[in-house]
């Protein structure tokens, strides 16, 4: 049981560091495209179509893929006044307290977005310039649907809390050790 | 129950939720879930938070975020600050307590290519702090000039915590961080006074370094043209309309990838590496702003501001007494709270306030962060002291905090300044457009 647990935590960071890497090709990818957007508009008479919303995406790509990244590592704003809260036993029982917390409302906001998703897609709600790639067809729209995004969204918030249930599961199997500590541990 | 009630003991459940160390996004999404449930059902508050991610997060005028971000952490990479330290040094070396004021400089001029204190304290150390020790400066100043002009980094453009504030209060950034512009500016100054103040009351704190003839100075001055270029690219371009804060931050972000790349102090590694860490900033501060916003529906939905306007009415207070009690509560929060969760925390219950007492949000805007500017080195856990304290581990809290007090002197002036003469701030954006 032990061994398979580390096994799981050993194959969560490697996902983790793997997703945020993506993240990082993705804010690049922002990047070029407000600079291609910008130059396109004052220098070659030729914005980028639409430039705007794929800024938009790829936001929504480089949040959402590092957040449960961010929630696996604990990598989060505390205030950080009274340390002893995360000393020792005090520390380990509030850290199951609030990573089950955590991991619950995750979850039930996920659902929730995985509803505005699903309605989105039955809405037939599409972008406004993001084409459809041709190869695909889908609805009578020649504009990409926005449930991609939104169920991208939802996914990432559900894989999320099940990074913050395994977190759990970590601390649950040290006795001692505060959320902190257990991801110092790696 | 009443809304001042409710309210009241939405934010005290928040303080104890995050004096116990559960991260401050979910203390205030939690608080802000449950009010708004109280009030409304439960189901129409998850429904509000659903909402309110899925939007936030693909939202076009947050994307400036994350490329800023980008943008400063290059810029700590890429060396920049060795050469605006080396500049400053240059023109105010020779001078008493010239290392200091050199720091408090050359932290001004690399606030103007980073949006974070935190960034300018920790990156201006590794420069500053050395050459300070070499002219036998005191601990107690060296440390203090550094962490003191750490806090320029948030006021002077760009600025995440300006960026922030105007996504709460719907003003526009650019506006924003040309109200930015002369405050820091009187910032600089009033802590070269304060660094003068100290070297007269005892000179061998901070003694004099060597003077630096015109021609080295010259070629100390043509090291930082790219910074500066970047500088009057970035904020001009905003400045002048040729693009939007987002725009202007991706067009930051690659100038200042450039500048790193030319300086060959960029590795696919390193990329890679600055990248990720971007993203992942990113990704905390949306955490915190999506907390934030939920937590700020509630109050909304429970009546606060008019509750709050009530009560001033019936106090029959002036404006201008209200925005010194509001400035008094920062000053008070800021000695427990970090910036960006104050800021998120208070903004959405002054700033309706603020508006309806006729007040202009730019302006506002400048002073909140100045407030904050000074909770980053008000003791007992003033960030930046900290940050320093870490850089250089053989200094104690202690001293830092004892050689800040003349900088926080400085900055109560200058905040008083700034309460009372609004054209400070206002001058600039109302040049615009």
């Amino acid at each position: 049981m032990i061994l398979f647990i580390n096994t799981l935590e050993r194959l969560a960071l490697w996902v983790s560091r793997f997703i945020s890497s993506l993240a990082a090709l993705v804010l690049f990818g922002m990047v070029l495209v407000t600079c291609i957007d910008v130059v396109g508009r004052y220098f070659l008479n030729a914005p980028l179509y639409g430039g705007s919303e794929i800024v938009q995406v790829s936001m929504a790509g480089v949040i959402f893929l590092s957040l449960p990244v961010m929630f696996f590592r604990h990598e989060h704003i505390v205030v950080d006044l009274f340390p002893i809260f995360q000393k020792g036993y005090l520390g380990w029982i509030l850290s199951i307290i609030f990573l089950t917390v955590s991991a619950y409302s995750l979850w039930i906001v996920a659902d929730k977005t995985m509803f505005y998703a699903m309605r989105s897609l039955e809405d037939g709600d599409t972008y406004e310039y993001i084409l459809m790639p041709s190869f695909i067809s889908y609805g009578t729209s020649d504009f990409a649907p926005r449930f991609v995004v939104e169920t991208f969204i939802a996914l990432s918030l559900f894989f999320t809390s099940l990074l913050i249930g395994l977190r759990l599961l970590l601390v649950v199997l040290k006795p001692g050790l505060s959320a902190e500590a257990s991801v110092q541990a790696n | 129950m009443d809304p001042l009630s409710i309210s009241l003991i939405g934010f005290a459940a928040i303080l104890i939720l995050a004096f116990l160390r559960l991260p401050l996004a979910l203390a205030m999404g939690l608080v802000g879930v449950i009010g708004f449930g109280e009030i409304s059902g439960y189901r129409a508050s998850v429904s509000n938070l659903g909402r309110l991610v899925m939007d936030l997060g693909q939202s076009y005028s947050l994307s400036v975020l994350p490329l800023f971000i980008l943008m400063g952490l290059l810029v700590e990479k890429g060396g920049m600050a060795k050469q605006l330290y080396r500049a400053a040094y240059a023109f105010l070396g020779d001078k008493k307590g010239g290392l200091a004021m050199s720091t408090v400089v050359a932290c001004g001029m690399f606030s103007a290519i980073s949006g974070s204190s935190i960034a300018t304290a920790a990156t201006m150390s590794k420069v500053a702090m050395p050459e300070m020790r070499r002219y036998k400066y005191a601990d107690s100043l060296a440390t203090a000039s550094i962490a003191a002009g750490g806090t320029l980094g948030i006021l002077i453009p760009p600025s995440v915590i300006l960026v922030i504030y105007g996504l709460l209060t719907e003003q526009s950034i650019g506006k924003l961080f040309m109200a930015g512009f002369i405050p820091g500016f009187i910032g600089i100054l009033f802590y070269t006074l304060a660094v003068k103040f100290v070297v007269t009351r005892d000179a061998t704190l901070g003694p004099a370094g060597e003077r630096t003839n015109w021609k080295e100075r010259l070629v100390a001055l043509k090291d930082v043209w790219t910074t500066l270029t970047l500088f009057i690219f970035v904020i001009g371009g905003i400045y002048i309309g040729l693009f939007s804060a987002t725009e202007a931050a991706g067009m930051g972000a690659a100038g200042a990838l450039l500048i790193t790349y030319f300086k060959g102090a960029l590795s696919s590694k390193i990329l890679m590496e600055v990248g990720r860490e971007a993203a992942l900033l990113a990704a905390k501060l949306f955490a915190l702003l999506f907390g934030a916003s939920m937590f700020s529906n509630f109050l909304n939905r429970a009546g606060l501001p008019d509750v709050l306007m009530g009560i001033i009415n019936s106090f029959e207070l002036s404006g201008i007494a209200v925005i010194f009690i509001i400035l008094l509560i920062y000053l008070l929060l800021g000695c427990v709270f970090e910036s960006m969760s104050m800021i998120l925390l208070t903004v959405p219950i002054f700033a309706p306030l603020v508006q309806q007492l006729g007040f202009d949000l730019i302006w506002f805007g400048i002073l909140v962060v100045v407030v904050t500017e000074i909770s980053l080195i008000t003791p007992p856990i003033g960030l930046n002291v900290f940050v320093l304290k870490g850089v250089v581990k053989d200094v104690s809290v202690s001293t830092i905090f004892k050689g800040v007090t003349p900088f926080w002197v400085a900055d109560i002036i200058r905040l008083l300044l700034l309460t009372t003469i609004p054209a400070l701030s206002l001058f600039l954006p109302s040049l615009m457009y």
